[in-house]
């Protein structure tokens, strides 16, 4: 059952689908923070003040869009207040286009090592991957980059797929040469 | 990759996880993973990796190391330095791109220049309109009201410079931007740069009256800090005003510590109204007015009035729009209003008691105190320009648009201005610039159209004229205008669906020009016969459906045109015809309408009657010995006898000495009309084309009223130019003559001499 359809019960009353809603919705919320404070931990913690409003609130609004769409809303506007807090506290400025840039991100040494000799394998068989990632780390933009290598919007995507898949796998497997 | 059903997001998946959407992409698609168990799965199960991907130094090193120097950013420093301002918010491009647009004052120029040096950021706020989450089209407009209310609480308190509101939405017209609160960020930033603003407030309403409720942010737009982000209502009633006043507390005390001294300030509810329905029908009719709905805008503040009779601002639009002897009402309830308020109430009651000092006086000041305040100098611009001061008038508009290059009142002033002198080039680009920023609006293409049918440019002008009508059906001059344009270039189906078809089509009566002009389109089409009944009809029906003023207009006209008919075949009785029409007036020989009697003479002398010509001439004659003299109908019933008697050189002669020059009222069509005829019977063919060339790009309300005499133009410059040795170009105008006439209901002798001409040219 969707969000929106739960929520449709929860506000009648059906208390089993007020649960899995806000479960549902949490776990969706995570994935969404996830990217923005770029740990879990962070992540979890912006949720979890995220829904504290959420349930507080969800009765009382008198919502003609999507729960989704408010839900999100409050999500933003927590991390966007922990990111202020939070370069306050660094006394960090910026102008990137990041208006959440946490900067918490902290890699996970074994994935990072096995995505690196994979990464290594992937790049000779795929070059131009290597390219996107390198013109994308230098902050040109999905235009500048298809121009730059002279391909599509739609090769861009078949290009990312495949070397998606090939990492997946190689991950999976444990590495390049397991 | 995803089996996702919708391919727009499944292909959006490649891009975010290697975050390169644009915000408002990534904020879609973000909200689509709530929603699509699929493109949830995919993301989360490489969501660590992705992350690594796009943020682990090492992995980046060894991307690096892979590509060496095939892509290497310092060989690109263009951009670079265009990635570093890199805007996650799409501008709409509009000529002065994103940055700040200067204007040149030279003589009569406008000159954009646009800079893309960084510009200090000045004491400065902006208020975005705030967002209504209950209500996401805001069809309460409570989100409007709250914007408003906020921008005459701060500005009256003068903590910090305000943009003003119309220079805002100005702005925001020509930016798109996410209504997520990131989204919103960016837009605000963007606003703020824009108006070179440093601080940017944005609220969004959570909660509806009773119990209203809006979330508040305010933001340092150098670094996008959050100064404030809070949610304010009130307790015990969470009205309108004491929500507002709250939130002027909170910016207040917000910048305090950044400005020092933040003036006082007064309740909201007495520099306005204390009645918050007053004020939302107030806010609406202020929105109607700027978009020139005025019925609609004059309804609106009628209603704020009667709910509060001392709300000075809305009696302040009302004499605006009804009647400005209301403005005393303004006047009197001044105290009522906020300071910057106070000064449009007293600049325009000076301006109506005809004191133009204290009128200029009072904008000065307001312009002083409040820089941002564009509309001050363009109110300045408007009334120098009724004075005939045409520099002046041009310095403050672009006084005005130095404050808001966007402000589009200016632009379309700047326009006629330009056009009164002449210079087509410079007009219509000022016209093209309003239409720029303001293209679902039908003002800029009704202007545009005036433009270029001044200067002859008619098929253009019917483009702008359609764009206009086509934004709204119901712009009806412009709809008459187009009208007209259309029957002189015998488009006769389409003009007549605009003369009369969309009043007709709601229920309306034609309007009385409407009225007029339908006839004077069967005459155009050559069908005298039904024009004449259709006019007889009407006239029947004049009595009974149209009051006053419109009664006698109508009658005039439609018996004018009666006569125009008549004098084709018999103009004796058309004659007899036109004397009835004085009698709807009951003026006396020594007042008649110039444009009457004018027909009257030529008619007579067109009759052959000598005895009526006569009489005519000594009624002329001893008018000329009574003072006034006036010798001009005299020496114009001359021409014509000349005219009509063989004696062309002659009738040329008067009628050179009786002409004005241009622009051609409906008097001076007709001589220049007879001209015209006198030279190419006179087989002065050169003189005859050039007048005759200019009088088709000319004169089209003359033309309209005098469709008879406005057909034969076509037919003269045939003549001329099949005199000058221009073949084709006379065929092309007996084509063309033959497209208005060439189906007539009436045996007409130059039709079949136009058709023998035709012939000719053709074997």
């Amino acid at each position: 059952m969707s969000i929106e359809e739960l929520y449709g019960q929860a506000r009648q009353g059906d208390l089993d689908a007020e649960k899995r809603l806000f479960d549902e919705l949490a776990v969706r919320l995570r994935l969404v923070a996830f990217r923005y404070t770029r740990n879990e931990d962070d992540a979890k913690d912006a949720v979890q003040e995220a829904m504290v409003r959420i349930i507080a609130d969800f009765r009382e609004k008198h919502l003609k869009d999507s729960l989704s769409a408010w839900s999100y809303t409050v999500l933003k506007y927590e991390i966007l207040n922990r990111a202020r807090t939070d370069r306050r506290r660094r006394e960090l400025r910026t102008r990137h286009s990041e208006e959440t840039d946490l900067r918490n991100f902290r890699p996970d040494p074994d994935l990072e090592m096995n995505l690196a000799r994979c990464l290594r394998r992937l790049i000779q068989s795929f070059p131009r991957y290597a390219r996107v990632l390198n013109l994308k780390y230098q902050g040109y933009s999905t235009e500048q980059i298809c121009e730059k290598l002279r391909i599509t919007r739609d090769n861009l995507y078949v290009l990312h797929s495949r070397a998606r898949a090939e990492l997946k796998g190689c991950l999976a497997k444990g590495g390049p040469d397991k | 990759m995803s089996n996702c059903t919708d391919n727009k997001f499944e292909k959006m998946l490649a891009e975010y996880e290697l975050d390169l959407l644009a915000s408002d992409d990534r904020e879609a698609f973000e909200l689509h993973l709530l929603a699509c168990d699929s493109c949830y799965r995919e993301v989360s199960q490489f969501a660590r990796e992705s992350l690594h991907l796009l943020h682990s130094d090492r992995l980046k090193a060894i991307v690096r190391q892979a590509v060496g120097d095939q892509d290497d950013s310092r060989r690109d420093p263009v951009q670079a330095k265009a990635r570093r301002r890199r805007r996650l918010i799409t501008l709409v491009p509009v000529a002065a791109a994103a940055a700040l647009v200067f204007l040149v004052l030279k003589p009569w120029q406008i000159e954009i220049r646009t800079t893309e040096e960084a510009i200090a950021s000045e004491d400065r706020l902006v208020v975005l309109p705030f967002l209504n989450q209950v209500d996401e089209r805001d069809s309460s407009l409570m989100g409007m009201a709250a914007t408003k209310l906020l921008i005459t609480d701060l500005s009256d308190s003068r903590t910090v410079a305000i943009v003003s509101n119309q220079h805002m939405e100005d702005i925001l017209s020509t930016i798109t931007g996410a209504e997520t609160p990131a989204g919103r960020v960016h837009l605000a930033t963007a606003v703020a740069n824009e108006s070179n603003s440093k601080w940017v407030f944005t609220g969004s309403i959570v909660q509806e009256p009773p119990q209203l409720t809006i979330d508040v942010l305010l933001l340092d737009a150098t670094n996008e800090d959050t100064l404030t982000y809070t949610q304010v209502s009130c307790e015990p009633d969470a009205n309108l005003f004491c929500v507002i006043d709250s939130i002027t507390k909170t910016i207040r005390q917000s910048l305090q510590p950044l400005l020092g001294s933040v003036g006082t300030d007064r309740p909201v509810a007495e520099i306005t109204t204390h009645s918050p329905e007053a004020y939302m029908h107030y806010v609406e009719g202020v929105e109607q007015y700027r978009k020139f709905f005025f019925d609609q805008a004059t309804a609106s503040f009628d209603k704020a009035t009667q709910l509060d009779s001392t709300f000075a601002m809305a009696w302040y639009y009302l004499a605006l729009e009804v009647n400005p002897s209301l403005i005393d009402n303004a006047v009197r309830h001044l105290k009522r209003a906020s300071q910057r308020e106070q000064y449009w109430i007293g600049s325009r009651a000076a301006l109506w008691a005809g004191d133009t000092a204290k009128f200029f006086a009072q904008l000065n000041r307001l312009s002083q105190d409040y820089p941002d305040e564009e509309e001050a100098h363009y109110w300045m611009g408007v009334v120098e320009n009724r004075r005939g001061n045409l520099e002046a008038a041009g310095h403050h508009y672009l006084q005005a648009l130095e404050v808001n290059p966007r402000h589009k009142l200016s632009y379309n002033q700047l326009a006629y201005l330009h056009s009164s002198l002449g210079d087509y080039e410079q007009a219509v680009a000022a016209i093209n610039r309003y239409a720029d920023l303001a293209p679902e609006e039908p003002n800029p293409f009704d202007s545009r159209g005036d433009i270029q049918a001044r200067f002859g440019n008619f098929d253009l002008a019917i483009e702008s004229y359609r764009e206009a009508v086509n934004i709204r059906p119901d712009f009806d001059e412009t709809a008459h205008k187009l009208a007209e344009l259309l029957s002189l270039d015998a488009q006769f189906e389409e003009a007549e669906l605009w003369l009369g078809g969309y009043a007709t089509a709601i229920g309306d009566l034609p309007s009385p020009d409407d009225v007029v002009n339908l006839t004077s389109l069967l005459i155009s089409r050559g069908l005298l016969d039904s024009a004449y009944r259709y006019a007889d009809r009407r006239l029947d029906e004049v009595w009974t459906d149209y009051e006053g003023d419109d009664q006698a207009e109508i009658a005039e006209l439609l018996m004018f045109q009666k006569v125009l008919i008549q004098a084709e075949s018999d103009p004796i009785k058309a004659w007899q015809a036109i004397r009835e029409v004085y009698k709807i007036r009951g003026d006396t020989v020594q007042s008649r309408q110039v444009s009457l009697y004018h027909h009257e003479l030529r008619i007579v002398a067109a009759s052959g009657k000598r005895g009526k010509i006569e009489l005519v001439l000594n009624i002329l004659k001893k008018e000329v010995a009574k003072p006034p003299a006036k010798d001009w109908p005299l020496r114009f019933a001359l021409a014509c006898i000349a005219l009509e008697g063989g004696a062309a050189d002659s009738a040329a002669a008067i009628l050179e000495s009786l002409r004005k020059t241009e622009p051609y009222d409906i008097d001076d069509f007709l001589i220049a009309y007879l001209l015209s005829r006198s030279y190419v019977e006179a087989g002065r063919m050169e003189e005859a084309v050039v007048l005759l060339d200019s009088l088709m790009i000319s004169a089209v309300r003359a033309r309209v009223l005098l469709p008879t005499l406005n057909v034969r133009l076509h037919y003269y410059l045939g003549v001329a130019y099949e005199g000058s040795n221009w073949p084709e170009r006379a065929k092309e105008q007996y084509e063309r003559f033959l497209e208005f006439w060439g189906r007539s209901d009436t045996e007409l002798p130059i039709v079949n001499e136009v058709r023998q001409r035709l012939a000719r040219l053709t074997s």
